[in-house]
């Protein structure tokens, strides 16, 4: 928490988390009650126009910490202050002014989260009507320069979700995500569903409209390629816990939590690879200590008697590690893989490049 | 590659399959081989065909799928088999593990109930006792701790990574000769898929497990399939030795592809390829990628939709004609592309 001042990079801080904690009960009385502990004091700034990307497993929390910021979610505890303010507990017509308004979500499937019974131009004018933005006439203007902006075609508005292939639903989904002129985008896996061709295409579309609209983008995923790609910071969670935040090169490069080397060495050669025992526990019934301890090849006691905090471990970077930079990767485990070579064609078929529209082209003469 | 003895063989195999919107090919004119002890993986996008050929070749084909070609499991053609002796292909010989292993297992039947149903099937021979004990040494194999615990447990009180390895030891209960894997680690998470890929690859050199994963990421595939089939449009667009094809791929589509994916190396673009696949109720003349491939040239229009075999490179195929029109001949003049 203390730490989480200085992580800011150079510009503005557009996001402000202090401590955020969001546990769920899951039943039964007194005693006996079960908490699950979902996320477990969370403390990231994020700068205005900045990529965060936020990496783990399934049940890290990491979905979780993107919903409660959104405020789908009550915080259980902590503090959120967004564009100076303070949004933890903002209610009614504040939390759709100051929130809802400013930042949107982009969804993982963009074929469940666009309702099949309306037309795209109303699915995309809803966040509009909600907000008592403009009259009709102004939002159907506004769908229609939306839809351009994501590359598709303004006419799209009068057809239906299940007219569109998987990449053009995932357009129309950042282009509802974008409609209010927000200024936080959080992606929670928003290309996990695409074909490898078609997320090249929504990556690099968010991309130009982080640089033409100056967006701040919380990018949510497991993808750990994506994230080096897309990413400046990376923040590592691990059951509930921030582990390591840290910019994304040196993430990679030189991992200092356990984890974070873990998950660095999955892209190496298979003889780096550094495999942990075992699978995540349970965050209802989570470890003493530090969350990691039962998996981590260089457990000690110290690990279980006591958690380790978020500290500073160099210019930028945050770790929750007793032993921070003892588990490195070695030389060869961050050699991407090279780039394939191109490809080298018979001379016989390189005359005659086609035409790319099948434009009527001069009468071809052909002999005999 | 080997002559009779392939234990998986399809030989111009199409399926087709009508439905209101006409007729939809799922597979054009598909040839491949899976040697026995050979891991092969069947690369491609979503509606490649990489699903429905290990579909095809397990017979578990929606009912009005009309297949066309051989497919030879085992030295047995599958294609015009049925009852009895298709029930003992399906519960003996090939296998198949799904990408989603909650909805592999019955949730209301205990994981040893349905490990012992699996090796029933494939040896009815076998008591109950004997198939039980047999269930516990398979799941030691895959890495399961405490098996006889887990064999009365509940496919809800496990773990992904633990229930795609039950579902595995389900399979190898049948001791098959070919196992065939659907995307077998994508519903899974990074650290657990890199533990099955290690625990497919460790079966496959201690058992001699002729495996085929069927995958959309070549990274994952890379270090543990021998060989690389890219699938496009439901066609063979090349094939040859994985790290041959992911070095030197010989058909722009593989190039494409491998491009587009992400890696750590922020601030450039992606090589995003344009458009997408073709419908499956379209008709494909020519080359199915022609109209996406930035190396397209006339010829392209007329090329048949089958790889032919590469001259100077043994094992390997490419249904690039611009590739392989300058590979029939022998000294062939080449160009290269621009960088």
């Amino acid at each position: 928490m203390t730490a989480s001042g200085e992580t800011a990079a150079a510009g503005e801080v557009a996001l402000r988390v202090s401590d955020l904690t969001k546990h769920f009960p899951m039943g039964g009385w007194g005693r006996s009650r079960t908490v699950l502990r979902a996320v477990d004091g969370v403390s990231l700034d994020i700068s205005q126009g900045e990529t965060v990307g936020l990496v783990g497993e399934s049940g890290s929390g990491k979905t979780t910490v993107g919903r409660t910021l959104i405020r789908l979610y009550e915080p259980t505890s902590g503090r959120i202050e967004f564009e100076g303010r303070d949004i933890t507990r903002a209610s009614g017509a504040r939390l759709r002014r100051d929130v809802r308004r400013r930042m949107s979500m982009v969804f993982q499937n963009p074929s469940t989260s666009l309702n099949p019974y309306l037309r795209l131009g109303s699915a995309l004018a809803e966040p509009l009507v909600v907000q008592r933005m403009g009259d009709a006439a102004w939002r159907r203007d506004r769908v229609a320069q939306m839809l351009e902006l994501v590359g598709l075609d303004a006419a799209m508005a009068s057809r239906y979700p299940q007219e569109l292939s998987g990449g053009q639903r995932q357009r129309v989904g950042i282009a509802r995500a974008l409609i209010t002129d927000p200024s936080l985008i959080i992606a929670d896996e928003p290309t996990a569903s695409l074909d490898v061709s078609v997320q090249a295409q929504i990556v690099n579309l968010l991309e130009r409209l982080q640089r033409e609209l100056g967006l701040t983008y919380l990018f949510i995923t497991h993808d750990l390629a994506l994230i080096g790609h897309i990413s400046h910071r990376v923040a590592v969670m691990y059951l509930g816990r921030l582990v390591e935040l840290s910019p994304t090169d040196q993430l990679f490069a030189e991992p200092l939590h356990p984890y974070s080397a873990v998950l660095a060495s999955t892209r190496g050669t298979p003889e780096h690879r550094i495999i942990p025992a075992g699978e995540i526990p349970s965050p209802i019934d989570p470890p003493s200590g530090c969350v990691f301890r039962t998996r981590c090849p260089i457990a000690r006691q110290r690990c279980a008697a006591e958690a380790p905090p978020l500290h500073q471990a160099g210019p930028g970077r945050f770790v929750a590690c007793h032993f921070p930079g003892e588990l490195g990767l070695s030389a060869a485990a961050h050699s991407a893989r090279p780039q394939p070579a191109d490809i080298t064609f018979a001379s016989s078929t390189t005359a005659q490049p086609q035409p790319v529209a099948a434009a009527p082209g001069p009468p071809h003469r052909e002999k005999g | 590659m080997t002559g009779g003895a392939d234990i998986l063989r399809l030989d111009s195999v199409g399926v087709s399959v009508t439905t209101t919107g006409g007729t939809a090919e799922l597979l054009r004119d598909v040839s491949f081989r899976v040697a026995p002890g050979e891991v092969v993986a069947l690369a491609g996008e979503s509606g490649s065909g990489k699903s429905t050929a290990l579909l095809a070749a397990l017979r578990l084909l929606a009912p009005g799928a009309r297949v066309s070609g051989s497919i030879v499991v085992d030295g047995e053609d599958v294609v015009p088999m049925r009852g009895k002796r298709l029930r003992r292909f399906r519960a003996h010989t090939a296998r198949m593990v799904f990408q989603d292993p909650w909805r592999a297992l019955h949730p209301l039947h205990s994981i040893g109930r349905q490990l012992v149903e699996s090796a029933r099937a494939a040896d009815p021979t076998l008591s109950k006792a004997d198939a039980r004990a047999l269930a516990a040494d398979m799941l030691t194999r895959v890495g399961i701790p405490e098996p006889a615990a887990r064999l009365r447990a509940y496919p809800h009180e496990v773990s992904g990574g633990q229930l795609q390895r039950i579902v595995i030891a389900m399979a190898l209960v049948a001791s098959p000769s070919l196992l065939l894997c659907d995307e077998p680690t994508t519903a899974l998470d990074v650290t657990t898929q890199a533990q099955i890929l290690e625990l497919l690859q460790q079966l496959n050199s201690d058992l001699g497990l002729s495996i085929v994963i069927a995958t959309h990421d070549l990274d994952v595939i890379a270090d543990v399939a021998d060989r690389l089939i890219v699938m496009y449009a439901g066609a063979v667009a090349e094939e040859g030795p994985t790290e041959q094809v992911m070095a030197r791929p010989q058909h722009p589509y593989t190039l494409s592809l491998l491009r587009a994916a992400p890696d750590r190396r922020s601030g450039h673009q992606l090589a995003a390829i344009e458009g997408r696949p073709p419908s499956p109720l379209a008709t494909i003349t020519g080359c199915p990628f022609a109209p996406r491939c930035e190396h397209r040239r006339d010829v392209c229009a007329t090329a048949p939709i089958t790889p032919a075999p590469l001259a100077d490179q043994p094992g390997r195929r490419s249904a690039c004609v611009r590739v392989t029109a300058g590979s029939a001949g022998a000294g062939r003049p080449i160009e290269r592309t621009p960088v």
